[in-house]
């Protein structure tokens, strides 16, 4: 198990060398210069050339790319071009609300995608499982930014009930949340469904009813625990998307998260808030992967036994 | 002789592929929601089709600005943007750009993914393992991200966009393809026809490739739907289709400032993009069924 663990951090670093590269170079083919985006128009042309020239823009791509991983992996992520902050300080401001966002969005889709999902499939094709599969494929088909701004006209412009705009208080995300879980709501309600009507169809689920089980404790014990698998996967997973910030749904509420940074410093070619933010997401993103590999084998005793019996 | 058994083999072939194209419709027949997605989604094509025909398009672009942010009415059906401009036909022309984005940027990555996934999952080996990684990296970079730096480089207009969407789905195709390419190029008939001298090239387009093709075209009619939604999206924080090209993501953009005045600008094109992303969901969803009895149990 530890082996196999070392193994998967060891395999994180070339793909986190990858996307460093790719985002790098697609950043260095946009338009402009630092100096354009720091000094702005008003500045001489000498000036521009002259911050050009010291913070090493003039230097081959390679260079600067290397000189920037080797920065790095110091723990110096650069300043921002935009702000002066160092981006390390700026991502890190902005990524409790990040957090909050993702945690309670997904807290929200667990709580109803599963338990929908439980019901759909011990009542398969009753009216609850007809109603709850084609809810799904609606709700995934929402544009997440529609339906943040339809709740803005519903709960906040006509009803006044909650804020639509920032990220102070619980109250500011109740609606992001909402809009955030849908599409991850519908997909574990499906997921859930079909993976119990798998395993409620196996021998030892009619063992379990046989040796006097009750439902509740068949359903829960026997059946849910077998189905965790791809239900974990799911969750962790867009979890790990969320914390990445959710771009479009920080956009539409004007939340002070990750998200919404990130797409300020693109339009503004802020190439050290991008590059840091995305190296983070990818950071994060390769954790949770692993973490939840990590779990299967806590959820899940065939995968734990694996693990030893392969020694890896 | 050997022409007719010929003849009666290539006869049988297309009687079985008619026959098994029968048989998933058939299956597909059986449930509601796909023939109901299936019935939204020609409806939808006829309009972007047609568009022309329903309404011409000047009246989707021409300003009028004595009549702007009019609620529906018997002129207006949809009523009218902050330009004056009318809903209906705006969003009938953006049937045509939405359309078109979601099925060329789909039908590029499903050429280009499949072609590298069928090489990587074919060969095996080092270009595997090197196509692989590459992917690995692409699909690590949430994918709106990865969209928002290529149109940043490239510029917004929809051609970007469709550019920027196009890379983001590449690896999604070439995963699913290797894969599918994968569990069956160890099949006894694909070592038949290795055994009988057919070349690889041949042994790929013609006996991986349709044999595989049940997965890869559900994941297609889904994806179609994701890169409608991806698009607007795109078009929603500023870096899609620019104005006054009515693409559907972007009308609903134009009406965001005025969301407390004129909520109808919002409301009826994410109307229309739910309607086409959901009878694709619902197609895409009937064909997993109907392609896959086992899932259906």
């Amino acid at each position: 198990m530890y082996k196999y663990v070392v193994k998967r951090i060891l395999l994180m670093i070339p793909v986190l060398l990858g996307i460093s590269f790719v985002v790098f170079f697609l950043m260095d083919l946009t338009p402009g210069s630092p100096a354009d985006i720091i000094m702005g128009d008003l500045a001489t042309a000498e000036a521009k050339a002259q911050l050009n020239e010291s913070l090493g823009w003039n230097q081959p791509f390679l260079q600067r790319y290397v000189e920037y991983i080797v920065n790095v992996f110091h723990g110096d992520f650069g300043t921002s071009y935009v702000s002066g902050l160092p981006v390390f300080q700026e991502l890190f401001s902005r990524f409790p609300t990040t957090f909050r966002l993702a945690l309670y969005s997904m807290v929200l889709a667990s709580l109803i995608g599963i338990p929908v999902g439980i019901a759909c499939a011990v009542k398969q094709y009753s009216l609850i499982d007809s109603f709850s599969t084609i809810f799904a494929l609606i709700f995934i088909s929402i544009p997440s930014f529609w339906l943040g701004l339809l709740m803005i006209i519903v709960f906040s412009v006509q009803l006044h009930l909650l804020p639509s705009f920032g990220s102070e208080s619980f109250a500011h995300f109740i609606m992001p949340a909402i809009t955030c879980s849908g599409a991850t709501l519908a997909t574990l309600i499906r997921m859930t469904r079909s993976t119990m009507l798998e395993v409620i169809r196996q021998d030892y689920i009619r063992t379990a009813y046989a040796k006097g089980a009750t439902k509740g404790r068949v359903i829960v014990k026997h059946a849910l625990q077998n189905a965790m698998i791809p239900i974990i996967t799911i969750v962790g997973v867009n979890f790990g998307y969320m914390l990445g910030g959710a771009v479009i749904t920080e956009n539409v509420f004007g939340m002070s998260g990750v998200g919404n940074l990130l797409l300020g410093s693109i339009r503004n070619k802020d190439i050290p808030m991008v590059m840091g933010g995305v190296l983070i997401i990818a950071v994060m993103f390769s954790i949770i992967n692993l973490l939840l590999d990590i779990l299967y084998a806590f959820v899940d005793p065939r995968v734990k036994a694996q693990y030893k019996k392969g020694g890896t | 002789m050997m022409t007719v058994a010929g003849k009666q083999e290539v006869d049988l072939n297309a009687e079985k592929k008619r026959s098994q194209l029968l048989e998933v419709w058939r299956r597909l027949k059986k449930s509601k929601v796909a023939i109901v997605g299936l019935v939204i989604l020609i409806f939808l094509i006829f309009i972007a089709v047609f568009a022309d025909l329903l309404v011409d398009y000047n009246v989707a672009i021409k300003q009028d600005l004595v009549h702007k942010l009019q609620g529906p009415s018997a002129e207006h059906w949809l009523g009218t943007d902050s330009f004056g401009r009318d809903i209906l036909a705006r969003i009938i022309h953006g049937s045509r750009i939405s359309l078109s984005i979601g099925f060329i940027a789909v039908i590029i990555s499903l050429i280009v993914g499949g072609a590298i996934g069928s090489i990587a999952g074919y060969y095996g080996g080092k270009l595997d393992m090197i196509v692989m990684r590459f992917i690995d990296v692409l699909m690590s970079i949430p994918s709106m991200l990865m969209c928002i730096c290529v149109v940043t480089v490239l510029g917004p207009g929809m051609s970007n966009l469709m550019v920027a969407v196009t890379i983001s789905y590449v690896a999604t195709f070439c995963v699913i393809v290797r894969s599918s390419i994968l569990t069956i190029k160890n099949s006894d008939y694909i070592e038949a026809a290795r055994a009988t001298g057919v070349g690889t090239f041949r042994i790929i387009l013609k006996h991986i490739i349709p044999n595989t093709m049940g997965p890869i075209m559900v994941q297609a009619t889904l994806s179609i739907g994701s890169v409608i939604l991806s698009a607007a999206g795109l078009s929603f924080v500023g870096l899609g289709v620019m104005p006054p090209t009515p693409e559907w993501g972007a009308i609903l953009t134009e009406g965001k400032e005025f969301i407390r005045t004129a909520p109808h600008i919002v409301l009826f094109p994410g109307i229309a993009i739910m309607l086409a992303v959901m009878s694709l969901n619902f197609l895409g969803d009937g064909l997993r069924d109907a392609l896959d009895p086992r899932l259906k149990q």
